[in-house]
């Protein structure tokens, strides 16, 4: 097939192929994920076996890779069944040299793509687009967890030296002025990283001003990620900390004096 | 008896024939437990292999099911284009430079076809697939020929192993495929691709499985 090209601009980036049943969610996905990109990440996607008949026209996929192919690297995305059957019949026998900057990758099509263009913009490596784009439904896991009783999935941490937790802030100044004070300090005793989501946004819990932009107010949910070793005893404190209302800790700071 | 280029053609021919007579069936086998396409699908297929043929003619066995399978795979539109494009590939491989075929040849050459289907598309017997048509018919191929059956013998026993494996996709709950996210639905309905693996096998045994 000949050598590599470097193309201009965006060549020290991954390009991304996205594979589907349908020219149209084809051309609407490469919309959605172009404006995601800003420009910095190429987007190849095709579908339909033609533009009128849903399907997999091995052919044109071939085309897309041969076209899309980069030294930095290819994330294929597919929807399902023919999408990815071919797909994998093609890599297969492509020049095995090039073969091992090619990823087919699970992740779910429209949300993983989204995820990889968006770390592919800002620099990120092939590999990182693509653990990125494996937890791509994460955001709407979250966004949908119920209010009293969290899933599994929004509960469940990303890494195996992590921990998660869903809480309630039922204290009536919510997690402001004292109540925020004692989380942070709380926090801080432990050497893991800890994060706090609240309504889409995102605070390091050792951070007194961060903590308090997130704007917690009485009854609203957290979320909490600790990474590290002393994880699940972090996330313990604070669970103690907060479904006590801060109470507990208030009075062994009165009693101190 | 041995299994000659001309009745490979002739199979070829009478495939295509086949699914396109049974191209509404098949499609509505299709629409219970899939995406109501399988027999417009296969028959487009198989019109573009029958367009390739004259091309290939002179050539050996192999060409030609290569020919059959690349075609197939560029045409066929949907996860049969794969699943049996990767079949004809993979007995054209098999199959070589050869002119005819022996009886041990065309069993090695229909197994190498079944294996390429297993891997190409992850599956296994019971799933509710052309697998499990073309599996038992490749099985009972391989126990006649090495019995020392005739080709015509273990061709007829391969088709009828092929249409009770068909037969027997009817109770299964697919697991493979777009009929497995319809789960306890799919069961009562026989699986397209399992007919239409029936009716490749049976253009094979009246093509070959006649003497000339």
């Amino acid at each position: 097939m000949g050598v590599l090209v470097r193309q201009k601009g965006n060549a020290l980036v991954a390009s991304l192929v996205l594979v589907c049943h349908s020219a149209k969610l084809a051309e609407g996905l490469r919309e959605l994920v172009e404006q995601v990109a800003r420009g910095r990440v190429r987007v190849f996607a095709a579908g339909g076996l033609d533009e009128h008949t849903l399907g997999s026209n091995p052919d044109e996929i071939r085309l897309l890779l041969e076209r899309a192919e980069n030294a930095e690297g290819m994330l294929v995305l597919m929807d399902l069944g023919s999408s990815v059957l071919a797909t994998q019949m093609l890599v297969d026998d492509w020049p095995e040299e090039r073969r091992s900057r090619i990823v087919l990758c699970e992740a779910a099509l429209v949300e993983g793509a989204v995820a990889a263009a968006a770390q592919l913009a800002a620099g990120s490596s092939l590999e990182e687009a693509v653990q990125e784009a494996r937890r791509a439904l994460q955001p709407k896991v979250k966004l949908l967890a119920k209010d009293s009783l969290p899933s599994a999935d929004a509960l469940a941490p990303d890494t195996p030296s992590g921990a998660a937790l869903i809480l309630r802030v039922a204290h009536p100044m919510g997690l402001h002025a004292r109540p925020a004070a004692l989380f942070v300090q709380t926090a801080k005793r432990f050497r893991s990283g800890i994060r706090v989501r609240h309504a889409e946004r995102e605070a390091n819990a050792k951070s007194i001003l961060e903590v308090l932009a997130l704007g917690v107010n009485s009854g609203a949910d957290i979320q909490l990620k600790a990474e590290g070793d002393d994880a699940v005893e972090a996330l313990e404190a604070l669970r103690a900390l907060v479904e006590n209302d801060f109470e507990q800790t208030s009075l062994t700071d009165s009693q101190r004096g | 008896m041995s299994v000659t280029r001309q009745c490979i053609l002739n199979f070829v021919g009478a495939a295509a024939a086949a699914l396109h007579r049974n191209s509404q069936y098949l499609t509505e086998l299709d629409a219970a437990i899939g995406d109501a396409d399988h027999g417009i699908n296969m028959d487009r297929g198989f019109k573009a292999v029958i367009a390739r043929l004259p091309g290939v003619q002179e050539k050996d066995i192999g060409t030609i099911l290569k020919t059959v399978g690349m075609a197939l795979v560029s045409t066929v539109g949907g996860a049969a284009g794969p699943l049996y494009g990767t079949f004809f590939l993979r007995m054209g491989a098999a199959a070589g430079d050869k002119l005819e075929l022996t009886a041990t040849d065309l069993s090695a050459v229909l197994e190498a076809g079944v294996r390429g289907v297993a891997e190409r598309g992850k599956a296994n017997l019971n799933e509710k697939t052309m697998l499990d048509a073309l599996q038992p018919g490749a099985e009972a191929l391989r126990q006649a020929v090495t019995r020392g059956e005739g080709i015509q013998e273990a061709l007829r026993l391969a088709v009828a192993a092929a249409e009770r494996g068909m037969q027997a996709t009817i109770p299964m709950k697919a697991l493979k495929g777009r009929a497995s996210y319809l789960g306890e639905r799919s069961i009562g309905h026989q699986d397209p691709g399992a007919t239409s693996s029936l009716l490749i096998l049976q253009a094979l045994g009246s093509s070959c499985g006649v003497e000339a």
